[in-house]
């Protein structure tokens, strides 16, 4: 007698045959299951796509980022100020950093002056009172000039950057122009375009701190000093940890020191919900996929009555019937699977290439597709074929 | 020593559980010897199917004693009944039970899928079993464009393709007009010359006159005469 082998073989054989005679009905059968499995790859795919985009933007701008705050205190008045004269130029010395600056902020009148067409026009504004090394850690970009130079710094000059903000709103285009603030005069030495960290500045204008010390007065208590460093692309958790010493090796408890967050876990921690949410959704549509796998199955066992009926008087176990349904959502569902997830990774591909971003998709991602799918096959077959294989063969015989 | 009868009935019978309970097989005494053809007729509701239902092993009996070839097949196993089924009997039915996507030698084949026979020698003798029908020559047909005759032919085909020691057939001839049930009666009585056992229902005078015996049944019950 010929092997048991075959005859699984052979049931499998029929369970195709089945799939086969009917093939829009397979097609409709599985499209729940492929928009399903299609959306769990898309959304996967998606997030961490946009995830590796967020991190990498991030990464070059907060991830190199090192703070220094002032941490001292004077018990004799407002005044607070632990940062040496020569911070910048010490802190330039540690490998890794690119820029580095001292400011502190403080408001003032800003208008244009007497010469202007309209001089009652004025406006309150932050001046935050930085050096150049602190513009230069802000990463700016320039609508006109740039920051002032060392020699209007040492030599306490009036001069200051404006932000987009403030340049608009007093209809100033280029640097080199005279506005006035707190009624003295500045020169324009740059017009910000933007900044990569810290974008309050570009509603403000920033003059040298050695300029706003005479003019404005030392940092208090209330509105401290701080410092920011612009580091190298890894460097900056090295930094963060050489930085107090290196400013102040007397008293480094005076300098607090704050690195920059893990980039990594902030990306997870932007995409939690939103995935969260994505992958309920996918979920739910592979839901509705086995239901309709689950519905379409059961009508078509109760149409394959008779059929089940002869089989089993053709020497057919209830558990070869079981098989023979099991199979047929199993590979429904598998095929819908591996359409589902082509689909999926077609559309994750495509949103990259519009967005001019990296398509970033996990391979386990891909592989997983089918056999998501042949599980929801799996789990909406177990009722219908549970339901075959109990048909009694007589009843189903019968005319 | 003779072989054991293929099949011996005593006391037979067969209650569906209603509510309300129904016997729609009382009791059956008879002897079935291997290689005869015996015909059963009865009036409709007599009991018919059921009686064919269990000697079949498509159903199991109430009361009573089934013995299929010297085996007593009430204490056994669903699995041992049902490998007995796929290896000792085959069917024939009124209604043909074909598969209308399934061309006619797949229909034929559908037999041979549990056996465990490969795919290819399941092919050959769906083929061969065509042959003895005479339908070689509609073997890719579907059911849809066969004449009932034919299609009791593949039905008969598909039944003998197993080899079974047993051919069970209900009303074989039910759908078919007299010339039609003539020639798949003389099929039947073939198969039956070569050695198969014959046990067909019927209530058609002309099919039963094939048969080597004839018994009545009425209200459940039949008895040798
Ligand atoms: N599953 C069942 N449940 C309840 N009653 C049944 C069942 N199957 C058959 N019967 C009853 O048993 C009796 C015998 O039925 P059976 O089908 O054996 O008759 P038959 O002789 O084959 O009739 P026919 O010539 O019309 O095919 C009938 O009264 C029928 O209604
Ligand atoms: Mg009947």
């Amino acid at each position: 007698m010929a092997g048991r082998g075959s005859t699984w073989r052979a049931v499998w054989s029929e369970a195709l045959a089945s799939l086969g005679q009917k093939p829009a009905r397979t097609v409709l059968t599985m499209l729940g299951t492929v928009l399903g499995v299609g959306c769990f790859v898309a959304v996967l795919g998606l997030t961490a796509t946009a995830a590796g985009q967020i991190s990498t933007d991030f990464s070059s701008q907060i991830a190199t980022a090192v703070r220094v705050n002032d941490a001292g205190t004077n018990p004799a008045g407002d005044t607070v100020f632990s940062f040496p004269d020569d911070a910048e130029q010490r802190i330039a010395r540690l490998n890794g950093v690119q820029a580095g600056g001292v400011a502190w902020s403080t408001s003032a009148d800003l208008d244009l002056g007497p010469a202007a067409s309209s001089p009652a026009e004025a406006a309150r504004v932050t001046v935050t009172l930085a050096t150049s090394g602190y513009i230069d850690a802000l990463l700016p970009t320039w609508r006109s000039g740039g920051v002032y130079n060392r020699f209007q710094q040492d030599h306490r000059l009036p001069v200051v950057v404006l932000g987009p903000a403030l340049a608009n709103r007093f209809g100033l285009s280029q640097a080199g122009g005279v506005v006035q603030l707190n009624g003295l005069p500045y020169l324009v030495t740059g017009i910000l375009a933007d900044v990569a960290t810290q974008p309050e500045v570009l509603a403000g204008a920033l003059i040298p701190a050695t300029t706003g010390w005479d003019r404005f007065g030392s940092p208090t208590v209330h509105a401290p000093a701080s410092m920011l460093i612009r580091t190298d692309l890894g460097a900056a958790h090295q930094i963060a940890g050489e930085a107090a010493r290196q400013l102040r090796p007397d008293a480094p408890q005076l300098m607090a020191v704050v690195p920059p967050p893990d980039p990594p876990r902030m990306a997870s921690l932007i995409n939690a919900s939103m995935r969260n949410l994505f992958t309920a959704l996918a979920g739910l549509t592979l839901l509705i996929g086995g239901a309709a796998i689950a519905n379409t199955t059961l009508v078509s066992v109760m149409e394959r009555t008779q059929e089940i009926g002869l089989r089993r008087a053709l020497g057919a176990a209830p558990a070869h019937i079981i098989a023979q349904f099991l199979i047929e959502t199993v590979v429904l569902g598998a095929v819908a699977g591996l359409v589902g997830g082509s689909l999926g990774l077609l559309a994750v591909i495509a949103v990259a290439l519009s967005l001019d971003w990296t398509a970033l998709i996990d391979p386990w991602i891909v592989l997983a597709a089918p056999a998501i799918g042949a599980g929801v096959g799996l789990l909406a077959g177990l009722y219908p074929a549970w339901k075959a294989g109990h048909i009694d063969p007589i009843g189903a015989l019968r005319r | 020593m003779s072989p054991p009868p293929a099949v011996r009935l005593s006391h037979l019978g067969r209650r569906f559980p209603g509510p309300p309970p129904v016997d729609a097989l009382q009791d059956a005494t008879f002897t079935v010897r291997a290689g005869e053809h015996v015909a059963i007729m009865g009036p409709s509701g007599s009991g018919k199917s059921t009686l064919l239902n269990l000697i079949g092993l498509l159903d199991s009996a109430s009361s009573g004693v089934y013995e299929l070839d010297g085996v007593d097949v009430g204490g056994l196993s669903a699995q041992r009944r049902t490998r007995l089924r796929r290896d000792l009997i085959g069917f024939v039915f009124q209604d043909f039970f074909l598969l209308p996507a399934r061309t006619a030698w797949e229909n034929v084949a559908l037999a041979m899928v549990y056996t465990g026979l490969p795919a290819a020698q399941r092919r050959q003798r769906a083929m061969a079993a065509l042959d003895r029908v005479g339908l070689s020559q509609r073997r890719d047909a579907l059911p849809s464009t066969l004449s009932g005759g034919e299609r009791q032919r593949v039905a008969i085909a598909r039944a003998l393709s197993n080899d079974p020691r047993l051919l069970l057939c209900d009303e074989p001839t039910g759908n078919l007009d007299s010339v039609t049930a003539g020639q798949v009666m003389g099929l039947i009585a073939g198969l039956n010359r070569l050695g198969v056992t014959v046990l067909t229902i019927t209530h058609d005078l002309a099919t039963a006159s094939r048969a080597t015996r004839v018994l009545q049944i009425a209200d459940g019950r039949v008895r040798d005469q």
